[in-house]
Formats: structure tokens, sequence, C-alpha cells
């Protein structure tokens, strides 16, 4: 291919001749957007937004869809090209209906993520949800009392029975938490080394104070009163917000190592100017608004006239103050109520709030003006004082009348004297509480500019004040708000400041895109039932008013998540990932500019993908990966034009269609328009963590990422780098994650009791079997112990597991019954894996035996894509191959073929003369031999009906021999090894064998099949194949294990049963294995079974000791695949039992009296590459997932006659039911059957 | 010089939804009752579709006289007098020389025209039909084919305009086996029946262009690609084909050389996309019509990924009198750019709608004028839409425009495939902006989103005009948005979608803006601008109107003036049909 030189955006490159420009710019790590395109498919080009400029082009050119040229010049970002990408996502946006984050979360000043922890209670994770919570405020049991939530005003339930109620959700864990054993502790970051001061303590400050924490500055809080809180320590009554609860969540503020300065006052005692000089390096100011407005009425200065705030700080403060029977209240705000029900409580008989609007009019929220009027406040509205006079000890307040004019710049009415209308209100006290001021002469030395409204004086999005460094936010810049607000602009503040403390500048604050949902309606909830909001339980009035009880006593546990489920989900799934959001956000689309018909809103539901049309923007991704890649065909476009749409075949339900549920739909789609049905009952967005790991069901291998909320898995995605898989998954991979999070976990381990298994500690149960298993040591020998070990275990367990057999145990009767069970010594067709995956797509012939599609999905789709690309794919397997329609030629076999059939493909090769001779002989032992053997045998028979002609295996024999390179593809835990060993013999006499693109794969059925081969799990090899009767192998084990190791060979698994059922074996230890009931009668006759498994298998139910075992995602450790790479696992989850597979069987062997010194699992895989030759090479530091393959010494087949050309005498049927299987997979198998697969 | 006299009957779709089956049933039945030695056969469309049935009667002598809208007494008639007597009947003639329609006319693509049997392939032998096929195999290489293509500058007549012989050489040189010849006759303009026409009328022609073609570029196999909906010209298509493999022109060993050709026929799916070429392509292949990006041209990757070479009808119409009389030739008409003849189809508010075929320069009036015979009912010309709903509108003032591919797209108008739509004072242009952004709108594939989602919005504001109902900002949006769907869409669909409404925007602004300051339809077109109101000394007060009436908005005593209310009208426009007395006032 030729190579072309291009320019992009001034960069001189070089690409192939065949490259569109978006390769060569990706390549290069210049960005170009696309929702449409995927190297992975045909070039499709409708999404429009890659549009680029080319010089000498009067359009702009689609980049995904545009072939380099010699000497093109490109440039991929003007004005032009934004425009253009603009206006595409606007007609996109135009078309696609939703809420990327739900009302209430846009609604909260800051932006809360109402939804997320609203869900996390419904589903009852009550800590994830305060963690939640603490993600985004400090104060979260504060702010749950006091908060007027906004939130709730433009929750959609109200199109139903009501908001839900956010705020008391959010109260409910916050209270959990503070009354727990451990609250939640936030992580603080590494030290930055950077100092900042945060003046004032009140939400604003506090929330300044924590995130900068959090991020690791150093954060010093000044505070001019007492005690910390600002105005919510000051400005709000104890019946609202008790202070203990305020002090509790102050305290864990400063735990996090914040640093407080009481009693001192800004402007006096210090000065901005003064705290750079200590040190600071970025000051935040957030000092309030708290001197009370002046009315602006004669008399206003009298004594028993003070102000609204004034007033409330004296009765938090304890100073005395004398009201008198009559108190007179100005304002209509919450400050105003917060002093009436105030003065209520301190004895006040009549208290009375004037207001000069309407009660409709009046600012404080709803419920303080109800239960004002409930504790006997009097409410004179339409009236303001005009003057105020002292008459003996009663003040005498005139007072105007009003009417409501013309709406004012706020929206309300404007109030208007009714001319003449005046009446007098006599008082004792008169609280003026008609707002609030910043106290200006605090910033005066220091310079700052204020604005007109003496407010302070900050720049829209960075936040900054006048002076450099110093910022500002809460009251003292907004004028007085609700506390929500001052959290939400000390959040964004400490974003800025620590940017700004980072590098230096003032970087402006940005808030992402957010498209709104706003023409739903009460109808479009139609299906949804009614579940009324849960009241709050609150102390009766006549109580309320004798105390500064708190007057809302909080909702239990089991209300909330009921309360909970109301939400309606209104936010995308997809918000945190959406493509089309980022680019939206990216290029500041406005799509209401040419709103117009939309798609109607729907929701559709299937057990593991849930799909949302209206989301939808016809980018064909899911349509043509479905087409191209899977092969599945179940999904299309139907309509035309604007009409068009995606929709499962025949417009079926998905599950009716021939959907395979690999779920590659939903990793393409850029929008949520597919997204995971999570396992939740109510989902909500969530920023999930992802952990990569690689996956634990077939051998295939494929690298995964796997998605936590809290304590459960959400989501597996693939990983797009991996080396297996390239970003694929089948349906196990992607949705069988299911039994991680099941209830039913065995999670303690369990000892029998008088013939009933109980519930146990680790330590027991340990004890348990040390004490029977030294019993049956001493009393029988080690020998007569039996280990199996499952192929999921990692590397490292399945070789302490053999490690736990031959040292410590002193048995070699060691198996896995997953695996094809046969004699002892046909364990090397474990070991003939040649090549990799990569080359499947590089060989010009794939002979594919006994594997099909649903085996080894990922694999297979390969040899698949293969043979589309034109190469020859040759399948042999029984009639009903999945795999058969994509074959170049197929050979249905019977059930009952026999293995010898697959000699017959070496017999002709020998007869015609025509194997690669140098090559083959040299990897037989005695290949002279071996082939007159075969030779003199004859022709090989076949019994009519095996479904395999002689002439077939001449076709094929002649093919595969002849063809350039060649890949045999062998479904190992269908071939039994006679099978596996013939085909490997005819791929040696082919030389395809151990060379590039020519070669063997056995493709393995669990996970780490090949693993625990190779780590020994074998009654007769060490690990590394090295036999157990081999001295020197042995010898140089024992140097590293410090012990003798038994050199007797074990007996296989069938041998092994049959001794245990006879009672000649006394003990067997079961790690992982699900056995059939036969099988399950003859382990329980031992005398002592010890099971570790992931559920109480009925293996389990029969054994003494149960062990907990910890799944994959729940462990760290590597699994070797089917193309002998290996992979590293980390755990996801914490292991349920709290303890690691590995780490069971370090302390089982410790407690037996065996010491070694490896302590964490790393430590293991070290032993291993000291121990296991393949191994030695590989490190884990290498590569962040995935370490080099081990590669295959071909000298290797040459040895212990694993390449054997006898024809074999026995009639056994060369394709067997596959081995059994891990519990979960039982598992698997049954939550699918009951979802309707 | 014939022996007896021919009688031909117009049986293209034109003539026959006129009547032409009854016709020519009454003239054979005539004939055969006065047992007279006459020829009656049926021919194809000569182009005069406004006044089909279309009788010609031709004469021993060499005389020709065309009978218009013969009905079965008017054709009973014509064998009484003119065959029987020899009388021809004035009276009925449209002229006895062909007169004004054909006066500018040059036929080379009709050439047969309304003049063979098309379902009779030895009739299409006597007027030299393939021959130009056996000078090519037997005298010409398929590169001396190629240059009398390039010699003659004929280019593409689908609409794009690419130059044919450069297309054929492209896809000669270009790598792969096998290639593939298409013809495209997926007519899909709303008023355009040029290709149905040809293919009714001289199918044999269109094959002979193909075997050339096919012969050229290294094909031995193609597909005509035809609308479902041209049920007449497929039978057509079907009985050449057939005419022709017995004749031995398709097959193998064609004129006993070497060279193999066999033609199928795919119907279309009923998408005006898929007269787009790549979409063809995607439908040919059995997928969805939606289109491909270009590049890579169907030349070097066309149908299942081989070099494939997509002609027009009309094009390979051209073909075979190019190589019999020689490039040069059909270089002499027309102009340096755009050479040769060019079909047309007139409709719309002209006079002579039909088919014509034209030298290419020549200027938009003399069409509308000379050879459409002008604006019929004495109203005013006010635009002619060309090209279709991808094409343009051109004002009265652009009259004298040259018809040749660059003047007309100077104009903001394409060419296109041939479809002329004559406008007058009664057509609204915003509404006719509107109902070809529709037909586009609708006949969007879905696949881009500019088109999908573009055009949709563009009629929405279109539509909210003709209401009524946009904001006047709304105009220069409607602007900004087709051109960025012009800039954005895939194929050419969508990139030419908004020339109607970019083109009226350029010549007839004022009339949008008339629709938007003053809620008014200065064409009284657009109903929900329309205000009915009754004269009322003009009214009689006959009722007439009120019972006609459907929402009982017009009411008054009778024999007193009647008045509408407003309110109730819903603008159907009844009243003002039914009144007697020109009361009714429409504004």
């Amino acid at each position: 291919m030729s190579k072309c030189r291009i320019n992009i955006d001034g960069w001189e490159l070089t690409g192939e001749a065949e490259q569109t420009i978006l390769d060569v710019a990706r390549e290069n790590n210049i960005f170009i957007p696309t929702l449409c395109h995927s190297g992975e498919l045909e070039i499709y080009a409708s999404c429009g937004l890659c549009l680029v400029e080319v010089a000498g082009m009067p359009k702009l050119l689609r980049a995904c869809a545009t072939k380099i040229s010699e000497g093109m010049v490109v440039c991929t970002d003007n004005e032009k090209i934004r425009k253009a990408r603009k206006t595409a996502l606007e007609l996109i946006l135009s078309d696609h209906r939703g809420d990327c984050r739900a009302p209430c979360v846009l609604a909260c000043p800051a932006n809360c993520d109402a939804q997320g922890y609203v869900g996390l209670i419904a589903n009852g994770r009550y800590r994830e949800a305060l963690q939640l919570v603490k993600e985004f405020m400090p104060l979260p049991a504060s702010i749950g009392r006091v908060c007027p939530a906004p939130c709730e005003e433009n929750c959609r339930r109200q199109l139903k029975e009501g908001a839900v109620s956010i705020r008391y959700l959010k109260r409910l864990v916050a209270d959990l938490d503070l009354a727990s054993d451990r609250p939640y502790v936030p992580e603080v970051a590494a030290d930055t080394g950077k100092k900042v001061a945060v003046i004032g303590s009140g939400p604003a400050g506090l929330t300044a104070a924590y995130f900068l924490r959090r991020r690791g500055h150093e954060v010093t809080i000044f505070e001019s009163l007492p005690e910390l809180g600002g105005m919510l320590r000051y400005g709000i009554p104890e019946y609202r917000l008790p202070k203990s609860v305020l002090d509790s969540e102050i305290r864990q503020v400063l735990s996090l190592g914040v640093t407080a300065r009481v009693n001192l006052q800004f402007g006096e005692d210090f000065t901005v100017d003064y705290l750079f000089k200590s040190g600071y390096d970025a000051v935040y100011l957030a000092i309030g608004a708290q001197n009370s407005k002046r009315m602006g009425v004669p008399g206003e200065d009298l004594p028993g006239v003070i102000g609204g705030a004034e007033f409330l700080r004296a009765v938090m403060q304890n100073a005395p103050v004398s009201l008198g029977q009559r108190v007179a209240v100005i304002g209509g705000g919450n400050t105003a109520m917060d002093a009436a029900r105030t003065a209520r409580r301190l004895g006040a008989s009549q208290v009375m709030v004037v207001y000069r609007r309407e009660r409709e009019q009046m600012p404080a929220q709803k419920i303080e003006v109800e239960e004002g009027e409930e504790e006997g406040v009097e409410f004179h509205l339409l009236t303001a004082p005009v003057k105020i006079e002292r008459n003996g000890s009663v003040l005498v307040m005139t007072c105007q009348r009003m009417e409501l004019g013309e709406a004012d710049a706020s929206g309300r009415r404007r109030p208007v004297p009714i001319p003449g209308a005046f009446f007098d209100l006599e008082a004792d006290t008169v609280i003026a509480a008609i707002g609030q001021d910043v106290d200006a002469a605090a910033v005066a030395r220091d310079e700052i500019a204020l604005t007109r409204h003496s407010t302070l004086q900050v720049r829209d999005t960075t936040f900054a004040t006048s002076s450099p460094g110093v910022f500002a936010g809460g009251d003292a810049v907004t004028g007085p708000g609700i506390a929500i607000e001052a959290i939400g602009a000390g959040k964004r503040a400490a974003e800025v400041i620590d940017r700004y403390l980072r590098t230096g500048a003032d970087a402006p604050y940005q808030t992402a895109y957010n498209l709104e949902d706003k023409d739903l309606k009460a109808e479009d909830f139609s299906d949804v039932p009614p579940q009324p909001k849960i009241e709050m339980p609150v102390l009766p009035p006549a109580v309320r008013v004798q105390s500064f009880h708190e007057i809302e006593q909080g909702l239990t546990a089991e209300e909330g998540a009921k309360e909970g489920e109301r939400c309606l989900e209104c936010g995308c799934l997809d918000a945190f990932e959406c493509k089309l959001r980022n680019f939206a956000h990216l290029y500041a689309a406005k799509p209401e500019r040419i709103i117009g018909e939309r798609r109607a809103v729907e929701v559709v539901s299937h057990p593991l993908i849930r799909r949302e049309p209206s989301k939808c923007i016809l980018c064909g991704l899911c349509v043509r990966t479905c087409t191209e890649i899977i092969g599945a065909e179940a999904l299309g476009l139907v309509k035309r034009g604007f009409e068009a749409y995606v929709s499962p075949s025949l417009d079926l339900p998905l599950e009716q269609t021939s959907c395979v549920a690999c779920g590659q739909c939903v990793a393409v789609c850029p929008t949520g328009a597919l997204v995971e049905s999570l396992p939740f009952a109510k989902p909500a967005p969530w920023e999930a963590r992802r952990t990569r790991s690689v996956c634990g069901y077939c051998g295939v291998g494929c690298s995964l990422e796997l998605e936590t909320v809290g304590g459960t898995i959400s989501r597996v995605l693939p990983a797009a780098d991996g080396p297996a898989n390239n970003g694929l998954l089948c349906k196990k991979g992607r949705f069988g994650f299911g039994y991680h999070n099941s209830p039913e976990r065995i999670t303690r381990p369990l000892v029998r009791e008088d013939g009933v298994l109980k519930e146990t500690t680790w330590q027991e149960a340990m004890l348990r079997i040390v004490k029977k298993t030294k019993a049956v040591k001493a009393h029988h020998g080690g020998e007569k112990i039996a280990v199996f070990a499952g192929p999921r275990y990692t590397n490292e367990e399945a070789y302490l597991i053999q490690k736990l057999a031959r040292a410590v145990l002193g048995t070699n009767h060691l198996n896995s019954l997953s695996e094809p069970a046969g004699p002892a010594t046909d364990a090397p067709v474990r070991d003939v894996s040649t090549n990799s995956y990569a080359e499947i797509a590089a060989a010009d012939f794939l002979l594919v035996v006994g594997a099909d599609l649903p085996d080894y999905p990922i694999a297979m789709l390969k040899a698949r894509q293969a043979a589309q690309q034109g190469r020859q794919l040759w399948v042999i397997d029984h009639a009903d191959s999945r795999l058969a329609k994509y074959a170049t030629r197929f050979f249905p076999v019977a059930k009952d073929m026999p293995a010898r059939a697959f000699t017959a493909l070496s017999a002709w090769l020998l007869q015609q003369d025509l194997y690669d001779k140098g090559f083959a002989e040299s990897l037989f032992n005695d290949f002279a031999g071996q082939a007159a053997a075969l030779r003199e045998a004859g022709p090989v028979e076949l019994p009519a009906g095996s479904g395999l002609s002689p002439a077939d295996c001449e076709e094929i024999a002649r093919r595969f021999s002849s063809a350039g390179t060649g890949l045999m593809l062998l479904g190992g835990s269908r071939l039994p090894a006679e099978a596996v060993r013939a085909l490997t013999a005819f791929a040696a006499l082919c030389g395809k064998i151990g060379r590039p693109r020519r070669g063997v794969i056995v493709l393995r059925g669990h996970c780490n099949s090949q693993g625990s081969a190779d780590m020994g799990v074998s009654p007769v090899f060490l690990p590394g194949y090295r036999t157990v009767q081999d001295g020197q192998a042995r010898l140089a084990l024992s140097r590293v294990w410090q012990c003798d190791i038994p050199a007797a060979p074990g007996l296989d698994s069938r041998e092994t049963l049959a001794e245990l059922a006879a009672g000649r074996l006394k003990a067997a230890f079961v790690f992982g294995e699900d056995p059939d009931r036969q099988q399950v009668a003859m382990l329980a006759a031992a005398d002592l079974l010890v099971v570790q498994d992931l559920f109480l298998t009925d293996l389990a139910k029969e054994a003494d000791v149960v062990l907990p075992a910890a799944g994959f995602a729940e462990t760290g450790g590597t699994f070797t695949s089917s193309e002998r790479r290996v992979q590293l696992l980390r755990p996801a989850l914490p292991a349920p039992a709290g303890k690691q597979n590995w780490q069971v069987l370090l302390e089982l062997m410790t407690m037996m009296g065996y010491y070694q010194k490896l302590a964490a699992v790393e430590d293991v895989w070290r032993e291993i590459c000291a121990v296991v030759p393949d191994y030695a090479a590989l490190s884990p530091q290498d590569a962040p997932y995935s370490l080099q393959k081990p590669v295959y010494p071909v000298e290797r087949l040459a040895e212990n006659g694993r390449l054997t050309l006898a024809a074999p005498g026995s009639g056994a049927p060369a394709f067997k039911e596959p081995g059994f299987r891990q519990s979960n997979e039982s598992w698997l198998a049954e939550s699918l059957r009951q979802k309707g697969f | 010089m014939q022996e007896k006299t021919v009688v031909k009957v117009g049986m293209s779709t034109c003539g026959i939804a006129a009547g032409g089956r009854k016709t020519f049933a009454t003239l054979e039945r005539e004939i055969a009752k006065h047992g007279l030695d006459v020829e009656l056969r049926q021919t194809g469309c000569i182009g005069m579709c406004y006044i089909e049935p279309l009788v010609e009667v031709h004469s021993p002598a060499g005389e020709t006289y065309y009978y218009g809208a013969v009905t079965e007494e008017k054709a009973a008639l014509i064998v009484q007098e003119h065959l029987l007597k020899n009388e021809p009947q004035e009276e009925l003639l449209i002229s006895r020389e062909k007169g004004n329609v054909f006066s500018k006319q040059v036929r080379v693509a009709l050439r047969n025209c309304g003049d063979i049997d098309p379902e009779s392939i030895a009739d299409y032998r006597r007027k030299g039909g393939y021959e130009a096929l056996r000078k090519a195999l037997l005298e010409m290489s398929p590169e001396q084919v190629i240059e009398q293509m390039l010699a003659s500058g004929l280019r593409g007549r689908g609409g794009a305009g690419f130059l044919t012989g450069l297309k054929w050489r492209f896809t000669r040189a270009a790598k792969g086996q096998p290639k593939y010849l298409v013809c495209n006759a997926d007519e899909g303009d709303p008023g355009a029946f040029m290709d149905r026409s040809i293919i009714e009328g001289d199918p044999h022609a269109v094959l002979e262009g193909m075997l050339l073609a096919a012969y050229a570029i290294g094909a031995s196999a193609g597909y005509v690609y035809v609308r479902a909906e041209y049920p007449l010209a497929i039978v057509r298509l079907e009985k050449a084909i057939e005419a022709a493999r017995e004749a031995g022109f398709l097959g193998e060993d064609i004129l006993g050389t070497d060279f193999n050709f066999i033609i199928k026929i795919k119907k279309g799916a009923g998408a005006f996309v898929c007269g787009e070429e790549t979409a063809l392509l995607a439908s040919l292949e059995g997928e969805r019509g939606m289109p491909r990006l270009k590049p890579p041209f169907p030349a070097e990757q066309g149908l299942w990924k081989k070099p494939t070479c997509i002609n027009n009808v009309e094009t390979f119409a051209n073909v075979p009198w190019i190589i019999l009389n020689g490039g040069d030739k059909f270089k002499a008409y027309g102009t340096e750019k755009s050479s040769g003849t060019k079909v047309f189809a007139l409709a719309g508010k002209i006079s002579r709608g039909g088919l014509i075929e034209v030298p290419m320069g020549i200027s938009l009036r003399e069409i509308v004028y000379e050879v459409g015979g002008g604006i019929p009912g004495g109203k005013k010309f006010k635009g002619i839409q060309l090209g279709g709903p991808s094409g343009g509108c051109v004002p009265e003032s652009l009259l004298d425009t040259p018809v040749d591919y660059e003047s007309i797209v100077k104009t903001g108008a394409i060419v296109g495939s041939g479809g002329m739509i004559v406008m007058d004072e009664t057509t609204c242009m915003v509404d006719m902006a509107r109902f070809f952004l529709n037909f586009a709108q609708n006949e969007s594939c879905g696949k881009c989103t500019h088109c999908r989602i573009g055009t949709k919005r563009m009629l929405e504001i279109l539509v909210r005009i003709t209401e009524g109902k946009a904001a006047l900002d709304e105009l220069d949006l409607l602007q900004e948005l087709a051109l960025e769907v012009k800039e954005g869409s895939l194929c050419g669909l969508g990139q030419t979608a908004p020339n109607p409404v970019l083109t009226t925007l350029k010549y007839f602004r004022e009339e949008y803006e008339t629709h938007l300051r003053e809620r008014k339809c200065p064409a009284k077109v657009c109903r929900e601008l329309l205000t009915y109101t009754i004269d009322a000394a003009a009214c009689t007060g006959c009722g007439l109107c009120t019972r006609r009436c459907p929402t009982a908005a017009v009411s008054g005593e009778k024999k007193e003036a009647h008045t509408i209310s407003q309110e109730l009208c819903v603008r159907c426009g009844n009243c003002f049909d039914a009144c007697k007395f020109n009361a009714v006032l429409v504004e």
C-alpha cells in the first residue's frame, strides 16, 4: 500500500493511501467528532458531524468517508466547520427526546444528584446514597432539614400525586449515617502544599472548605462568631435545625483536616492582605449578608425595634431578649417566619406578621407559613408600616393599606398604597425582617470591589473578585438566599479555586449541556401506578409552641425506600457517557431554535436491554454491528425519512428475534437509546467505578470493564482494547454477572454439627479442617486424600491448591472434574494450543472441529469474519452447528462418529506421501515406526452413517495440507483427548503447528482451563508439565517448596471417584466444582469432605466443611486463556465472606503447619514465574492488563510422546457432552430461564 | 415511399389515459367494416400529450394529417370521411403540418417516438435500428466507441450532466471484474416523464444504447432499474428484450462476435431516492435503498463493489444515433459545453404541455412561448421550475437564459432530468416551494441527519409561513437551514432539496415577506391566509353560498346581502365557487 503525506491543522502527517482523513486524524490524536462512525464497520457517513475543510474543495467533506490523497491539506476546526457541526447537532437534538439530567438535579442550585440518591434509597442502599450526596455537599442532615427543596418544585411526580419528598430522603440517609458506628469519611487527596483561607463558616464557606480539603489543600476557616455554621447556626431556629445535628456535620468537615479559627472579625482582626503575607495561596470570601436591611421608616431606631437576623442571632447565643406580649414582625420571607415562630416560643402571646403583598407572594416557604399559622401567628397582609412611635411602653406602628398593581421586575405584582387608608398596630417589639445586607465595611481595607447593591463583585464564571487570588460566593455575592444556593456556590468555587491553585489561572466554571423534555404531561405517565407520598410525622402545634424541639420527626428507612420508589426516573441512564451530550456541550448547541415535531416518548423494556427509541439518532451503529459483526441481524431500519426508526425485525419484541443478547448494540449506541437494564429495582444514572478484569466464563479470555455501584456490579462492558475481544462480548460475559449479587451466595463458612450445616467463623471452620485432615493423615496417610480444583480458579489459586495437595497433604490425586476425563496420560493434550487468535484473521484456511458459535462466541466470530472476507472456513461438527451457515464447507457428522475418523486424515497424508517431511519427522518420537504402523494398519474404516466419508477425509486432508497457511480451531470441551491428539498429529504432518499462521488452538470451556493445567492441576504433571516421576523436576520444586513431593502418579478423576466411593480414599477437598448426582454420592462417601463454592451446591450440602468462595470479580490474580495469554484480574468487589480464595488457601496451609513467605497474591505469582518455565519471562509490571503470551515451545511436542500417529483402537465417539458446569453457570442458566431465554 | 395509407394512434400512457384504446378499437372496427386497405398501428408518444388521443394519417403521397383529442365519434368520422372519401376533416386537424410544436424541435432521442410501433423490432430495424450495434461490433473497437461518445460531447441526461464518454472510459479502465451496466429508469421527479415516454415509444433504442455501452466498457450483464409505477414501459421493455434476444442482439456471441450481453429488469422499490445512483445500487443488491457516500464512484466500486456504469434512459437512447451518425454530428447541435439535444417534459400552466426535444442553448422563452404556446387563459407568466424537486425556479426576468447546463446552474436551478413546470400568477411561490420540499422530505431515505431532520424543519417553517404563524426572523433561519442542508446532506436528494426554497427566496423574497408581514398570500393560494367576504352590492341573497358552507359561516336573510363570519369560516372556498354573481371576494 502506498503512503500519502497530508497536512492536518498544520501537522505534516503520513498515512496509507486507503485511509480516510478520520483514520489519520485519530492515529495522530487529532479530534474530529463523529456519532456514526466505527472503524469496525463499513463507512456509513450519516451523522454529518465529522465535516472538515479540504483545501481546494468548495464544500465541507466528511472526514469519515474521504480518502486521503497526496498533498491534501485539511482543516478540522474553524468557524465554518464549528457552525456546520453545531447545526448538525441541533438537528439531531431537535428530534431527540428526554432529559439528560433529571429536572430535580437541574433545579438544585448545587446540582445535587437527587435522582441518583433517591434511586439508591429506593434500592435500600442508604450508605451509598449518603456517599453520593456527600459528593455534592458536606451538610446533608442540615440541608435535609432546612432546604426549601427547589428539586421538589421541579419533580415530575407532581404530574401525578405530588413531588417525591427528596428533602426527607436526604435527611434520612444523613441521619442514618450520623447514627451509624462508622459515619462515612470521604477520601482526601494527597497534600498539595497549597493553603486556602475561607472567611466565613456558613454553608458556602463550609462547603468550599470541605471540597478544597478533599482535593488535598490545607484549609483554614476564619469565623467572627464563637461557633461555626453561619446562618445555619445563627439564622435558623432550633426547632427547624437542632444544633446538635449541625455540630455533628461540622465536626465531620473538620475531621478531614480543616482548621477553624473563631472570634476573628474579618476586616478588623485580619485582612486578605495579611493572609497572603502569612502564606495563604488563595482566599474564599463567604462572609454572608447578616445585617438586617433598614425599613426606611421614621422610628425604626427606637428601642424595641430590632432586626430579624440580629434577633435570631441573639436567641441562638442565649443572649437575654425581652419581647413583651405583642410582637410585630415585618416581612414575608423565611427570616420573618423564623422570627415570628421563635417569638411565639419565647412566650409572646400575639405575634403579627406584617407583609405588604398577598399571601401567595410571600417568599417564605409555604410550609413555614402554614406551620406558623398553626402555631397562632397572625398575618396582616397588604400592609406596610410607614412610621413607628413610642407611646409609653407600647410601640405604635402606623400602617398603610396596600393593593396589588402591575407586575414588577421580579414578576410579582407590585404593592400600591391605597390613598388615605391608614391604621395603627400596637406592639411591644417590632422585628424588621425585610432582608439582609452584606457588611461592606469588612472588605473596605482590602479594597475589594462591590456592586451597586453593596454585594461583593465577582466574575460570573470564575467567582473571582477584583483582587487576584480572592474568590467569593454565597449571600455575600448574591444577597440573602437559601442555604443550598450557598452550598452550590461553595462547591463551584472550590473547583475553580482548585484549578487556580494548580495552574495559577482563573478557569471558568463549566456546566454540562442538558437537554430537557419540557413537554411531558400527566398523560405521559398514565401507565405509572399511583403511589401516594409518605407524610412526614410532625409534632402537634400545641406541643411545638411550648419548646424548641424539632418539629419534623424523620422517616424510617423503610418509609424512605418506599418514597424513593415514587421517583419517575427522568434522567437519562447514559448521561455520563452520552456522546451526543458531550458534543452538544462542546459545540454549544441550541436546538430550541429549530424545535418542531418530535418522536413520541417510548421506553421498551427487555430483561437485559432497555430501548428508548425516542433517544435514537439513527446513526445505524446498532443495526450495522448486529448485521456486520455479530451476524444476528436482529435489528433493522424501518420507514423512510423523518419517520425512519430502528426496530427489531418485524417490529417484534427483541426477545422474539434472532437477537443473541450479546449487548453489542448497547456498547456501540452513542446515546441512551440502548442501555443495559441495570440490575436494580430502581435504576438511575450513577457514575460507576470501573475495574478492568477478564471474563469468568469460557476460555477465550475476553477483557472486561466491571462497573460497580456501591457494592453491586451494575454493568459489564467489553474492553475496547481487549486483545481477545477487541471491544466485543457475548451474552454470558456481558450479562452473566448477576450471580455475584445473588442473595443465595454463601457468605460465611459452614461446619457440620450433628449432621446439620451451621454457619461459623473462618477460624472455626479451618480448625475443623486441620483437625480432621490430621486425623486422616495420621491414620491413612496423605495419599488417601483426593483434591479437585475447578478450572475457574486463578493461576495463583490453582497453583496454591496443587501446592496444598502435594506439599501439605502429600497427595497426587489431583484432578478437575470439569475437564474431559480420561487416562491421566492424556493430560498433554491440554498443552497444545500453539497459536494466537490474532492469526485467525490472517490464515488462509481455518479448520474448525467441534467448536461452535455459542460455545466460544468471540473466537468463533473471528472465524466467521475471516470466512466473510473470503478465507476458507471448513467446519466439522454436529448437524446443528450454528457456525455451519458461515462455513465454506460443512461436514455434519454423527454424534457417535468414532474419534479414529480423524486418524484417517493422517493416514491419507502418509499414504499419499504428502506430509511436511523434515518438520513433521522431528516432532514425533520414532516417526518412522509410527508411520509404518499406521500404514500397515491400512485405511481407517469408518462406519457408515458417521457423517465423514473417506472421500471427505481425503478432501479435508488434501486441502488443509496444501493451504499456504492454516489454523485448526478445536473445541476443547467437547473433543475427547484422543480426538485432540489425532487432529494435532494431523496438523503436525501438515506442517501446521507452532508456526506463524500455522497451528492449533484448542479452545477451552472454562476461563482458566489452560492455566490450571499449566499450574499442575494434574495427577501426573507438576507445574510446567514436568511429570511427578521426574526426579529432577521434583527436586527443583522441593527446593522452592522446602518439602518433599510425592513421587507416585495420582489417579485420574474417574479412578479417584471410584476409590472414594469404595472407601479406599478417605478425604476429599473440592474447590469450585458442581458434579452430577452420581459423583456427589461418590464424593460424599469420604470421611472428610471439604467444599469451597459460591453457592450451597448439591455437593456442598454433603460436605463436612463448606468454605465460601470469591467470584472472579472479587479476586485478584491471573487467568491464562485458550491462546495461552496471561491476563490480570482485579477485584471490583470485596469478597462477601471477607477473604479471597488465595488468602483462604494460604491461611489453611499455615494452619496445617506449612510455612511459606507468601503474603500477597503477587507473591504467589512471583513463585509461579520462578517455578513454571513458560511463565518465567512474564512480569505483571510489563503491561497494564495483559501479560505476554507464553511462547509455545514446539520442541515440547516431541516430549513424552505427545504426538502419536497410531490409530486408536477404541471406537470412542469423537464428540462428547461438555464437562460439568460450575455453580455460577447453573445459576446463570436458571436466571436466564426465568427471564425468558 | 409507402404503398398504402398508414394510420397511427398514440398509445403511450398519455394516449391510453386519454382514451387511446377506445379510439384504436373504433378505428380498427370501422376500417374492417369498410374493408379498407389501411395499415393501422400503435405508436408511442409524439410529445403532444395535451391533445391525446392523437391520430396520424400518413397518405401514400407522403402527406401527414394530425388529428387531436380523437374521441370514438371523431375516429369513426375520420374513417368515414378521410379514409373512405379522402376528405380530411379540416376542423378536427391540429394543423396540416406539425405546427409550432415541432418548429424548434430536433429529435434525436425521440427520433422514433410517435413514429414506430414500439412493440415491433422490425419497425425499429426499418428505421435503422441495431445498425449502430452492427457498426460498432464489426467495425469499431470499444475505445473507438468511447471516442465517438467523447466527440459527441453527450452529457448524462439523468441530471448531473457528467460526460458520458468519460464515465465509460473510467469504467472501462477500472480494476475489477465483472463490470456491470445499469440503466436508470427510476424517473421520479413530479411532472417528468421523458424516460417513460422513450421506453414506451422506442424501447429498442434504449437496449441498443445499453449494448453499445456494454461493449465499450466491457460489461456482459446489465440491469434496467425501472419504476414499478411504469407498467406499460415494463411490458414494452420485456417484449423488446425478448425480441432482441430472439433476433440475436442479446445473449451470447452477439452478431457472431465474442461479445455477450444480457439485460435484466429490476422493478423499483417505489422510492424517489432510488433514482440516486448509489441508493439504486443498494436497492439492486437487495438492501434498503439508502445512498452511500461518493467517492468511491460506481465506476470504481458499484454494484457488488464492482465497476459499474450507470446511465439514464435518455442518455442510452441517444447513443445509437451518435454511433451511426458520428459524434461530431451530435455535437453540431447545442452549445460548446452542452452539446446535442435534450428532451424536456413541459407541464404546468402551459398551453401545449407534453414532451419536446430541442437543441441545447435554446432560450427558456422560446420553449415557453414558441414550443409550448405560452400561458393559457391570458394569465401572466410567473416562473418556471426546472429540474423537479431538486431544481429551482427561474423568474420572468431570466427567461432569456439559454438552456444549457452552466447557464441554468447560474440561475440557481438545474437542467436536471428535464422536467419543466410553468407557473403563472395564480401560483404561490411559497406554496410551490413547500410542495417540492414536502416531496423531497417525504422521499428522504432518513439516513443522514441533514436531509432527514433538516428538510423536516425547513418544511415546518414553510408550513408556518403559509399558515401565517411564522415569525419574521424565521426567513433567515429558513435560508440558513437550506444552506446547511445543501452543504451537509449525503446524497443528491438532500443536497438539492433546498433548491426550490433557495431560488424562490432569491427571486420571490417579497412574496415570502408579504406572507410574513401582512399575513397575506398574494396569489390567493395559502388557505389559512385568505379572507372571504361578501360584496354587499353584488350579493343577491340567493343563499347558494349558505347551503354550500360546511360550517354555517355564511348568514343573511333571503334576498338580502349575506355576510361571512370570520370566526366560523374555514376558508374552504365553497362559497366562492358557488357564487354566480362574483359577490364573494377573496383576499
